[in-house]
């Protein structure tokens, strides 16, 4: 665990430091694959950024939401620099909005656009493992297994690790598009395929990784797994239904613009 | 490249018969997550528990304040976040006491020395509870590794929120002393 990083004088907060270089890099990942997928490089990078900044603006004005009554008396304060004043659930909500609201306006297809904005998210879900790992969240049930760490008074299962391989190996099979037909599940002349495979992905990791942390609440255990489940399941459902010819969103099947070639890195 | 499309619902089937009994087969583990997580110094967890000398000669213990909301803030006088934030922290005191808001500061005593404490207090009027960590402990105790370091804790003595670093908005901490008390008029 290493919340903070010291560089010289200063202490950086090492989780959004993680974050942050992991979507930067994400970014340029997307942007310099986005042709693949037949989108605009600068339009996909454009999404992206807009998404992180509508994200921090976003959190900012979910905190102040939630404690109008002290906003209202002290506006200024919403502006403040200081730490502790975010709302990170509604930071990534009004993100997400922002980035559709961008999408429709910008008329870009959905799938394509899904396509080609999963190299950003390979990456940020490795740099959000190292995020955990560095706060000490999402940590996992208590273990004899001599890989264990110690974390919060007993040997745990390592799971911010174990998110980081899951993460690795999505990485290594997606990036910066799937290798091989990974079992006839992707094919490259359907658009949406790309990012049905890496939800599909993230959520078997999930699924696996999920008996070992710790999760205070059985019900929340309980409905967590048969969730994962049915996401596998949705997303394999749609991958069958495009492989088959589904059309796209403008009414056509789409071709990828250079033959797909399963050696091609 | 042509696919087979009854090779992949196969793939498809199989995959999601392994999951499924993934998920039948590890109900243990998930059961052995559901025990009480212990004391430790982060958002969800029961706040460790401790006691210290006061810079008035008393004695300062986290168990008094059981059943109120405290706010536990480290600091040092040499730092100038912590200056900063320290009249704040006596504010909200002020405003929210009588509700049943408890500031506790903790000086790292360890860093810092008894004498620059009481001058920086007296020099700013603030007649906060002052708890001093001689040895390091309690700083240890609860992983600070920057000052200031602000832990929000409930009624139930959980703490509901982290803050490292300074100094903390005057808003920010109406806000969560409004948090950790409930509704107020």
């Amino acid at each position: 665990m290493f919340p903070l990083l010291q560089v010289g004088p200063f202490s950086i907060p090492s989780a959004p430091l993680f974050l942050l270089v992991g979507f930067w890099l994400g970014v340029i990942a997307s942007e310099r694959n986005a042709a693949f997928f037949q989108a605009d490089g600068k339009q996909i990078s454009d999404l992206l950024w807009l998404g992180l900044v509508a994200g921090v603006v976003g959190a900012r004005l979910a905190y102040v939401v939630n404690h109008l009554q002290v906003f209202l008396i002290e506006p200024l304060a919403i502006f403040s620099l200081r730490p502790g004043m975010m709302d990170n659930g509604g930071g990534v909500l009004i993100g997400i909005l922002a980035v559709l609201i961008y999408a429709q306006k910008q008329r870009l297809s959905f799938w394509q656009t899904l396509d080609a904005i999963t190299p950003a998210l390979l990456l940020l879900s490795i740099a959000g493992g190292f995020a955990l790992l560095a706060n000490g969240e999402w940590f996992g049930v208590a273990t004899r297994q001599p890989w264990g760490i110690a974390l919060w008074g007993e040997q745990r299962h390592p799971t911010p690790i174990y998110w980081i391989i899951a993460a690795c190996l999505t990485t290594g099979v997606l990036y910066p598009r799937p290798r091989t037909h990974l079992l006839g599940l992707w094919r490259a002349d359907v658009a949406g395929s790309h990012f049905l495979l890496w939800v599909y992905l993230k959520a078997l990791g999930w699924m696996l990784i999920m008996p070992f942390v710790s999760v205070r609440s059985a019900v929340v255990a309980g409905l967590l797994q048969p969730m994962l489940w049915l996401v596998q399941t949705l997303c394999l459902w749609r991958l069958l239904g495009r492989a088959g010819g589904a059309k796209d969103d403008d009414g056509t099947v789409k071709n990828a613009p250079t033959p797909h070639n399963p050696n091609q890195g | 490249m042509k696919i087979e499309k009854g090779r992949q619902l196969v793939v498809s089937i199989a995959l999601l018969i392994f999951s499924a009994a993934w998920i039948i087969a590890t109900p243990r583990w998930v059961a052995d997550s559901s025990v009480t997580m212990p004391a430790a110094p982060r958002q969800g967890f029961l706040a460790p528990a401790f006691s210290l000398e006061t810079l008035n000669g008393g004695e300062v213990q986290l168990s008094q304040f059981q059943g109120q909301p405290v706010i536990l803030n480290f600091w040092a006088s040499w730092c100038p976040p912590c200056r900063a934030e320290m009249p704040d922290l006596q504010d909200v005191h002020l405003s929210y006491r009588q509700h049943g808001l408890n500031v506790i500061t903790v000086n790292a005593t360890y860093l810092d020395s008894i004498s620059d404490a009481a001058r920086f207090l007296e020099q700013v009027g603030v007649s906060l509870p002052t708890a001093l960590d001689i040895d390091g402990s309690v700083s240890r105790r609860y992983q600070v590794r920057a000052l200031p370091s602000t832990f929000f804790v409930d009624s139930d003595g959980v703490i509901r929120k982290v803050v490292i670093g300074g100094p903390l908005s005057p808003a920010m901490l109406k806000a969560e002393a409004i948090d950790l008390l409930g509704v107020i008029e």
